[in-house]
């Protein structure tokens, strides 16, 4: 706990202890810290973690980032809704067993829609995956945790079979395939190693499996199962089909027609994925796909904790310093001020107190390198924070994570222990500078806390309200001392900047240096976390590492930034990316997230969507953001639902350039972007909405769906459509009663034949 | 205090170095607008004082900027116009109340309906009946005429009975019972300035009444007498020729009964001269009575050397149309206010008291007016207006209004006895939170409510005399 712990840590425990924050337990907390109970709850009304009422026994939480809205999780949640039967001005089941609520954004935008039910991500859930899914959920709940046999490790010609622990391959199943391993190998008693890693940034082939031997030999599976992992270790460590039980060769014979056998090579993803890696250039993520993210051994003999030896033994302060500020470093959390003006100016200051921060507070819908950085590389992103401490004599480092993300949570938590028993940073620690606490302070669920004043509010325990700038957080910060506020990402380079300097700025030119992490999400083929150079094209992103667009549809838009960047068109696709050349063109970096659109989104919608988002997240402060954004989502909802007027796009610009120009926080000075960037490069699609027509056929007002011949009545539409609009009639053609189509799209989505498709409204 | 020069609209000033632009603006006489009056450490949240930075170009609220030296800043450039304006109209969009009732923003006879139906309900007869009468010197008359957009306009007549209150039968009540008296009618008519009034129609007795009201011994030049059109459409004459006896008896008023031209040698016997002539005959006889009284007004205004000064109907704020359940909000709100009020005096329903009661002195309401804001440019929020009223104490408060700049938390924070207050929620969700285990006290109440710039906060037992 942090020297000066405020009522928002104490409030989180409690909402973990009991699921909600009664009046009771606000006044008693609020009497304890010496607030009133009007300042209690009012901070506390201001995160979305925290409830008000009894809760049920599990939570389920919808994910509405970006990809999921894509692809229907507004959907999803009314489904879970009407299942489980929840009235529509609560949110609790009738019997008590489940609430179900949104959530900004999960960081898992390859398995979207995402869904979470306690501890538990559940994903792609699809409106006829709800059941499943709550079936599954309760299963899981009555299993027993088994006792997993210990392995010994094995030091000499080493065989590993290593297991990605991120959260996207946690969710896609990874923890029970490396049960399996275990349980397999000790079994056969095989003579390897079996460990985590960290994340190899191709998600949407999770969960990982990867063979490597001492010689350098690699072989890697996506999509792995129990069963599937257990052949690849017979067939491919034994070297036979032998050690293969009777049982188990019949039943895949006989039950899948031999498919088992055929995924093992179809599954074996290696050579494929050495060109994608070829043509990145994986930096601050370099090398956490080889090994434990929580071994501080494996770390060191990758060349971790140079850096802090270097500030040790052979440099001064001035002197790392000068290498980040020729090193021409970037702050990574989107605004792109250098690093190295702000750490000069906190180091400057007079103040004996100084305090570091790292933002973990990654809000952005569509955005989880920051996630991925701290579950896969936490002791680099600690390292850099220790350069900062040392560098400035820091009083305390804090790290500020979403509590959405409890895996990083805990492995960063897990990884300050490692490093207080190995003695590099806090009582004990062996540099001076460095015997100062690690702090891990969990973000209660509020957007705006990404703003660095908002987040410093938020740390000192009171409602996250951006504060007035200047002064900067570097010359009166957290509790009114210098402090130095840099996002994971940034940290995350720092130790490797220092210690191989070149290798940084070989890569990107001019004032954008190095390399920059983007999560790939979309209609792509290839989804996933990526790290290239600075000035890198969108097309090479695109097409090259995310293998462009999916078959039977065309690029139509790339999205970056989440609700602070814009929308682009194709003809940004050749632009090099990088801080200077976004701005340029109406977005903005963000914290990196990409999604890129195909003919079937739609560009108002997506406008739409971000823009109820900033809304839903405005702190509240400035008119302009608070009402502006929901004037805007208004208009938008207009045009979207066929209302809308030629005259509403006049207003639309002028709202979101007065939000642009007068707004007081980052937060609210970009809102607009989604909005103008698509106005500028899309206007043809308004005006189509204006005159009752969504080309890509996504807004349910204005759009209708039809069956066409190549309906071979196999009726499967008839079954899952949840009102019941398509008649039973088998072997016939299909009709959909337009009175009763929702235009939920899910007979579209799941037709063999590909015969429903969008027709458009007769305005008449 | 360390000075600095800063440099505004051109001028250079001289300022302190912990000051902020609003506050040297303020000391220079520097006219900016704001809601917030640069009081206490808030941060600017309505952006209306926004002045531009030369060098940058970008804007910046007045209130929350310090001054540096050598800092240069406009306060009245096309950019900073446009976007104070935008800002306005923002706040409006969420500022969900009446400035003025309906009934009477809608009354062509100016009438403060509203008012006199508070008066009526607080048994004050004789006081509604006076301010009936200033605007409607014959009210039977042109009840007879009266189409009653007051009673139409009528919030309580969206129910599901369609009723509303009973606005033509309480004027009638009040015509019947309480005659026109002067008021201060002490001096002799011979030592009064004399008024003349040409034209004997509607627009000539209001302006009759509104002389006399203002001390004048009032002579009305007509060839037909009183009201003599007026008259003609009605069957009930008796009614209307004892009403308009009533009037000139108690305005004192003398008659010639020919047309008297403006440059006719008789007018010279006169101090002023009020010549309703020129307004249409065709007019709507509550409209007449209007532009009677506005001609009356401004020639004695142009008399005593000052400007006329006419209660305006404005109203750039408006509820707009509610829905059932939200009348019935509202109603439970006043029956919250005065619980004892359950019904008005002719038996019809109680009044729902839809005008702000800061109405005269809101500040938003007066930038609104500043900027020429117009109510059709508001944006109108589709998101549930949170309507009701709460009261803890003797503060009650009216979210739907609050435009959530802070200034009553400060303030409670900072009296010699802090007083606990805080916002809830976020975004447009924000609003004031109070501890119902803690209900202020009423001296720390009304200093609360003060600071309100607008009618969101007020306190109970001091009502409307709060910002004498």
């Amino acid at each position: 706990m942090r020297k000066l712990a405020t009522i928002l840590d104490e409030l989180i425990i409690i909402q973990n202890r009991e699921g909600w924050l009664s009046e009771e337990s606000l006044r008693s907390v609020a009497l304890k810290y010496g607030l009133s109970y009007p300042e209690a709850r009012g901070c506390a009304t201001f995160y979305t973690y925290f409830r008000f009422t009894p809760p049920a026994r599990h939570a389920i939480h919808v994910c509405i980032g970006t990809a999921c809205h894509m692809k229907g999780a507004e959907k999803i949640y009314e489904t879970f809704r009407e299942k489980l039967s929840i009235a529509d001005n609560e949110d609790i089941d009738p019997k008590g067993l489940f609430s179900v609520d949104k959530v900004a954004c999960l960081g898992c935008c390859m398995l979207a829609p995402a869904v979470q039910i306690d501890d538990t991500i559940y994903g792609p859930v699809n409106p006829e995956d709800v059941e499943g899914t709550i079936k599954t959920f309760l299963a899981s709940q009555f299993k027993k945790e088994r006792q997993l046999p210990v392995l010994q490790t094995v030091t000499t010609n080493n065989t590993t079979v290593q297991i990605c622990s991120c959260t996207s391959c946690r969710s896609a199943g990874s923890e029970s395939v490396r049960h399996a391993v275990i349980e397999h190998v000790a079994a056969r008693k095989l003579p390897v190693n079996v460990e985590q890693t960290g994340c190899t940034g191709i998600s949407h082939q999770s969960p990982l499996l990867q063979i490597s031997h001492d010689n350098g030999k690699k072989a890697l599976w996506g999509k792995v199962t129990p069963r599937l992992a257990r052949r690849i270790i017979d067939e491919y460590l034994t070297g036979s089909t032998g050690a293969i039980s009777m049982t188990d060769r019949l039943i895949d014979l006989l039950f899948t027609g031999g498919r088992e056998r055929a995924q093992l090579n179809d599954n074996r993803i290696d050579s494929e994925y050495a060109d994608i890696f070829n043509m990145q250039s994986r930096f601050t993520f370099a090398g956490c796909d080889e090994r434990d993210p929580l071994s501080y051994t494996s770390y060191i003999n990758a060349g971790g904790g140079e850096a802090i030896d270097r500030c040790f033994r052979s440099h001064s302060r001035e002197e790392i310093l000068q290498i980040i500020t020729e090193s021409g470093l970037r702050g990574r959390g989107g605004g792109g001020y250098p690093t190295s003006s702000k750490w000069q100016m906190a180091m400057q200051s007079m103040d004996s107190i100084k305090y570091v921060i790292c933002n973990g507070d990654e809000g952005d819908p569509g955005a989880f390198m920051d996630r991925m950085l701290l579950e896969s590389v936490p002791f680099a992103v600690l390292e850099g924070i220790a350069v900062a401490v040392w560098l400035l004599h820091a009083a305390e480092a804090i790290l500020y994570i979403r509590a959405e993300y409890p895996l990083a949570i805990r492995q960063i938590r897990h990884a300050i222990d490692t490093l207080k028993e190995k003695k590099v940073i806090g009582p004990d620690a062996a540099i001076p500078e460095l015997r100062v606490p690690f702090t891990v302070v969990e973000g209660a669920g509020a957007f705006v806390c990404g703003e660095e004043t908002a987040l410093l509010e938020s740390l000192e325990g009171r409602r996250g309200i951006p504060r007035p700038r200047p002064p900067f957080p570097s010359e009166s910060g957290y509790y009114n001392h210098p402090t130095i506020i840099n996002n994971v990402e940034t940290f995350a380079s720092i130790p490797s900047l220092i210690s191989n300097t070149e290798n940084f700025t070989r890569h990107g030119k001019g004032n954008n240096r190095g390399t920059k992490s983007f999560a790939l999400a979309g209609k792509i083929n290839r989804p996933g976390l990526i790290e290239v150079p600075l000035g890198t094209t969108l097309r090479t992103i695109i097409e090259d590492i995310g293998g462009g667009v999916p078959d039977g549809s065309r690029f139509k838009a790339v999205q970056i930034g989440g609700p602070s960047g814009g929308c682009l068109d194709k003809s940004a696709l050749d632009v090099p990316i990088d801080f200077d050349s976004l701005a340029g063109i109406g977005a903005m970096m963000g914290s990196g997230g990409i999604i890129v659109l195909d003919t079937n989104d739609c560009m108002v919608e997506m406008a739409r969507y971000f823009t109820a988002f900033s809304a839903m997240e405005s702190c509240g402060r400035c008119v302009i953001c608070r009402t502006g954004n929901h004037a805007m989502t208004d208009i938008l909802t207009r045009i979207t639902t066929g209302s809308g007027k030629p005259e509403d796009l006049d207003s639309l610009k002028r709202i979101g350039n007065s939000l642009k120009s007068i707004s007081r926080c980052g937060l609210g000075r970009t809102s607009a972007n989604p909005v103008l960037s698509t106005l500028t490069h899309f206007e043809d699609e308004y005006l189509q909405h204006i005159d009752g027509r969504c080309p890509a056929g996504v807004c349910r007002e204005l759009t209708l769906f039809e069956i066409s011949d190549d309906c071979i009545g196999c009726t499967r539409c008839a079954r899952e459509c949840p009102t019941g609009a398509i008649a039973f009639t088998p072997g016939e053609r299909h009709i959909i009663q337009q009175k009763l189509c929702i235009r939920c799209g899910t007979c579209r989505r799941i037709c063999p034949e590909g015969a429903v498709y969008v027709s458009m409204h007769d305005n008449d | 205090m360390s000075a600095c020069t800063i440099t505004i609209d051109g001028k250079a000033l001289a300022a302190g170095k912990s000051e902020t632009v609003l506050e040297v603006c303020n000391r220079y006489d520097i006219y900016i607008p704001s809601l917030c009056r640069g009081m206490g450490d808030h941060r600017a949240s309505c952006l209306l004082c926004l002045v531009e930075d030369t060098k940058s170009g970008k804007l910046l609220p007045a209130c929350e900027t310090q001054v540096s030296h050598g800092m240069s800043l406009n306060t009245n450039t096309h950019a900073v116009k446009d976007m104070r304006t935008q800002s306005l109209t923002m706040l409006l969009a969420e500022h969900a109340g009446d400035c003025t009732a309906p009934c009477a923003l809608v009354c062509p006879a100016h009438l403060e309906t509203d008012k006199m139906v508070r008066l009526v309900e607080d048994q004050k007869y004789e006081e509604a009946a006076q301010l009936l009468y200033s605007a409607i010197p014959l009210p039977r008359a042109s009840n007879m005429f009266c189409p009653g957009p007051c009673e139409k306009s009528c919030r309580r007549a969206e129910e599901e009975d369609g009723i509303p209150v009973s606005i033509r039968p309480v004027k009638d009540f009040l015509a019947a019972n309480y005659p026109p008296v002067l008021k201060n009618n002490t001096a002799d008519n011979a030592n009064k300035k004399k008024a003349l009034i040409i034209g004997g129609g509607p627009a000539g007795i209001a302006a009759v009444w509104y002389a006399a009201c203002n001390g004048y011994a009032v002579t009305l030049a007509d060839s037909q007498g009183y009201a003599g059109m007026l008259k003609a459409g009605i069957d009930e004459k008796p009614v209307i020729a004892a009403e308009i006896d009533n009037l000139v008896k108690a305005a004192d008023a003398s008659l010639i009964t020919r047309d008297i031209a403006t440059d006719d040698p008789l007018t010279q016997d006169f101090d002023i001269l009020i010549n309703t002539g020129l307004i249409s005959a065709q007019m709507a006889v509550a409209r007449a009575f209007y532009h009677g009284r506005e001609e009356a007004a401004k020639v004695i205004a142009h008399a005593k050397g000052v400007t006329p000064h006419l209660r305006q109907k404005s109203s750039p704020s408006r509820l707009g149309k509610c829905s059932v359940p939200e009348i019935e909000t509202l109603l439970q709100n006043r029956l919250k206010r005065n619980a004892h009020k359950t019904e008005s005096v002719a038996g019809g329903k109680l009044c729902l008291d839809c005008t702000c009661w800061k109405s005269e002195t809101c500040l938003l309401k007066k930038a609104a007016e500043d900027h020429k804001i117009k109510t059709a440019t508001i944006p109108r929020l589709n998101h549930k207006r949170d309507l009701e009223l709460v009261i803890c104490g003797a503060l009650e408060y009216e979210p739907a209004k609050c435009m959530r700049c802070g200034l009553c938390i400060n303030t409670a924070q900072k009296l010699s006895e802090p007083y606990p207050l805080s916002f809830e929620n976020r975004g447009i969700d924000t609003r004031l939170l109070f501890d119902y285990n803690l209900p202020a006290p009423v001296k720390t109440a009304h200093r609360i409510a003060q600071v309100c710039p607008i009618g969101a906060l007020r306190c109970k037992d001091y009502g409307e005399k709060i910002d004498e």
